[in-house]
């Protein structure tokens, strides 16, 4: 579904954000991502979702080449922000209505797919009202429905629990478990390490822009906590990592 | 006192510059001081112009107090373009309201602080108009001679105070409306429009009057009246118990608003910053539309609900219109003006007629700051387009299409009206219509191009974007830039023959290449650039 290799991006200054980082996230699959601050992780999923350019490496989704097929490319992807800035300007209805016509999605579709999100986040009736009247959880909220009514085949989200009550924040995991139960995949960011750890089927964890850690989340943890685990090789110099499945590390 | 200068620094600084740290954004920091510069520059150049022509006009009648009358008018009347919005974007401004009311500092102090940084804006664009106006009044031999320079330098001081006061009291009523009404942006809109609408109509007035000072009789039929005879008389004469009532006189209701708003402050900016959440609504039966549409109603919805962007825009589009009308309806006056120069000997009129109708509407079009801010506009919510899949050059057609939506129309409309007003031929207006056109298309695509050249994605408010970006400014001079090459073609073809029809032909095959380049400039380094923000 997703194939990141060899991804480099150095922002003006010389400060290599992201240095020839390569995994891959298979349909079905919840892959965590993670990584202090400043790791490298926005840098990664905006160079995933089409949004920043890179200097080299290549990335596919679902086959498609974001630079060389990029609207093919973001037809199968809907990304998600950490801090989501919406069209202020627009009601929330307006807003889902424009993605859904960005995305041709038919009018009885969105309508069906729309009321299920907006019911399950407890949305509906503040869909009305323009979302500068919103508060950050429901600007979290819609900017969500706005991804999930376009039916990815990968969801990028970038620390998507942050601003969510604990209902919408449950509402959440089960819907990115039924996307990835239907041949989806969701490929996220996260700091919240207990989340990760028994949601995400596989983890990569980036230190200084460079991969690290990548694999089945069983496997990485073993018998410690994810949290330790993370604590410990941010303890060790970074020293990169390139893991294909079935490769040894 | 240091928290107060504190603010005093941060708040003039977002006023004037892109970036407060200058170390991290010079190019940014540069950018904006370069707009700021060429703004100011531009106005000590019409300050000069104006002070300097009606100098010459008043001296020898002995009326040099009708040059100051008007250049101390304009000086307090100009700087209420900038304070009306200034105060809306940054005294009245709730967009940082939980990190100001948060701080270990009194709302008092932060409150005027703000009023300060307005005042320290109009006192820059005060004194650029006063300055050159003491200069004239001393080069002309002024009964005040240089100690008039030096006095209105000291009293810009004051007079500055009276702009930023109803600055700030019009600021606060159009926040508070906007705060309390269903439609804000509608409210915004209509309200600036009335308030400009009485700006505009003091500024022809005041250029009206200047233009009748060609005889005795005119410039002795012209009172100079209390406050104005005040002001004049203490910039002429030395006398400092005069010259501490007037100081008095703008301070004081300065002073006492400023501390009633500081005063206030928590209270008023709660009070703007709250917004009612309607939660009684029911999903429906949607409409669908295609990409491009889609596209366009947000473009549209963008631009209705950015009531400086409508302002700026617009006031161009009812200038020209409003010129079109006017002219229809004194036709006859017009033709009756023609027919006595005809009487005089000047000859050639006729063919000057087109020429200057379409020179009169492409100036008009070229100031259209659409396109030319589409791109900055989009701020921090840039991701959504940027991660939609849609061609880039969708993108760009729509951005530029508003822009010719506006402008296109505009050109045929006045077309219209000009070709009826003048009794110019058919074909003529024909002529006139075609070429406009093509020169507001041409400068929709330039002016989303050089957009995307000097980007202004961190801009604090929509106002700061679309006041003080330099692509507005780039624009507007590579618009003037593409007039002038007309104006050369016209001069050129002018030279084999005086047929409007031939040059228009020809400017319509020059703009039209000019427009093929635009698209491939978009389409190659215009998709790099948009790619790259």
């Amino acid at each position: 579904m997703l194939k990141i290799e060899h991804l480099t991006k150095t922002y003006a200054g010389g400060k290599k954000a992201v240095d020839d980082v390569t995994l891959e996230v298979k349909a079905g699959e919840l892959y965590g991502f993670i990584g202090h601050n400043g790791a490298g992780k926005t840098t990664t999923l905006r160079a995933v979702s089409g949004i920043l350019s890179f200097d080299s490496g290549s990335i596919t989704v679902n086959g498609y080449n974001v630079v060389q097929q990029p609207v093919a490319a973001k037809k199968a992807m809907a990304f998600l922000p950490d801090n989501p800035d919406l069209y202020e300007f627009l009601s929330g209805i307006k807003y889902l209505n424009f993605i859904a016509d960005i995305y041709g999605i038919e009018a009885q579709k969105r309508q069906t797919l729309i009321a299920k999100y907006a019911d399950a986040f407890e949305l509906t009736s503040a869909l009305g009202s323009p979302i500068s009247s919103y508060s950050h959880g429901m600007k979290q909220k819609l900017a969500l429905i706005s991804a999930f009514i376009r039916e990815p085949r990968l969801l990028i989200l970038d620390e998507p629990f942050v601003g969510l009550d604990p209902k919408a924040a449950f509402s959440m995991k089960n819907f990115l478990r039924e996307l990835c139960e239907s041949g989806g995949a969701v490929f996220f960011s996260t700091h919240v390490l207990e989340v990760a750890e028994k949601l995400c089927d596989k983890i990569a964890i980036i230190k200084d822009g460079k991969l690290i850690e990548a694999g089945d989340t069983a496997e990485i943890v073993g018998n410690s906590s994810l949290e330790n685990v993370f604590l410990e090789l941010e303890a060790e110099p970074a020293a990169g990592l390139y893991v294909q499945e079935g490769e040894q590390k | 006192m240091k928290p107060f200068w504190a603010l005093l620094k941060v708040n003039f600084k977002s006023l004037l510059l892109t970036s407060v740290n200058l170390g991290r954004g010079k190019r940014k920091a540069a950018s904006g001081i370069g707009a700021f510069a060429i703004m100011a520059g531009l106005m000590l150049f019409l300050s000069s112009t104006y002070s300097f022509m009606l100098a010459a006009q008043t001296a020898p009648f002995g009326r040099l107090d009708i040059m100051l009358m008007y250049m101390l008018t304009m000086a307090i009347i100009a700087p209420l373009v900038f304070t009306f919005y200034a105060a809306q974007s940054l005294v009245f401004s709730t967009k940082d309201v939980d990190l100001v009311l948060s701080l270990p500092v009194s709302g008092f102090k932060v409150m005027m602080a703000r009023i300060m940084a307005l005042y320290l804006e109009v006192l820059l664009i005060t004194e650029a108009l006063l300055v050159p106006t003491g200069i004239a009044y001393a080069v002309y031999n002024g009964a005040g001679g240089v100690y008039t320079v030096f006095a209105l330098l000291v009293l810009g001081l004051f007079l500055a105070l009276l702009p930023t006061l109803v600055g700030l009291v019009c600021g606060f009523v159009i926040s508070w409306f906007v705060a309390r009404t269903r439609f804000k942006n509608l409210v915004n809109i209509v309200l600036s429009l009335l308030f400009f609408g009485l700006i505009m109509a003091g500024s022809m007035g005041i250029s009206g009057a200047a233009a009748n000072l060609q005889t005795q009789e005119q410039i002795n039929a012209i009172k100079v009246g209390a406050p104005i005879s005040w002001v004049i008389d203490v910039a002429t004469k030395f006398n400092p118990l005069w010259f501490l009532l007037l100081a008095a006189a703008c301070t004081l209701p300065f002073l006492l608003v400023a501390w009633l708003f500081s005063l206030n402050f928590k209270n008023l900016l709660t009070a703007l910053a709250s917004t009612t959440l309607k939660t009684n609504y029911k999903l429906g039966q949607l409409k669908t539309t295609g990409v491009l549409a889609a596209l366009f109603k947000k473009e549209a919805a963008k631009y209705f609900g950015t009531p400086i962007l409508v302002m700026n825009s617009l006031v161009s589009v009812i200038l020209l219109v409003g010129a079109g009308v006017v002219a229809v309806f004194n036709r006859a006056a017009i033709v009756g003006v023609f027919a006595e120069m005809g009487q005089m000997g000047i000859t050639g009129i006729e063919e000057m007629l087109a020429p200057l109708a379409l020179a009169t509407i492409a100036f008009f079009v070229s100031v259209i700051p659409v396109s030319c801010v589409s791109v900055s506009l989009e701020g921090k919510t840039l991701w959504i387009l940027k991660e939609a899949p849609v061609p880039v050059s969708y993108i760009f057609m729509v951005k530029a299409g508003f822009n010719f939506l506006l402008a296109g129309p505009t050109c045929v409309a006045c077309g219209i009206l000009f070709g009826v007003a003048f009794a110019i031929s058919p074909a003529e207006v024909a002529g006139v219509i075609v070429v406009s056109v093509l020169l507001s298309a041409l400068a929709s695509m330039l002016g989303l191009f050089i957009n995307l050249q000097f980007p202004r994605m961190d801009a604090d408010s929509d106002a700061v974007v679309v006041k003080q970006s330099t692509s507005v400014i780039i624009s507007m001079l590579a618009n003037w830039v593409v007039a002038g090459l007309l104006a050369g073609v016209y001069l050129l073809v002018r030279l084999a023959t005086p047929s409007f029809l031939l040059f228009a032909l020809v400017a319509s095959v020059v703009l039209a290449g000019l427009i093929a380049l635009a698209t491939l400039m978009l389409n190659t380094k215009g998709r790099r650039l948009f790619n790259a923000l």
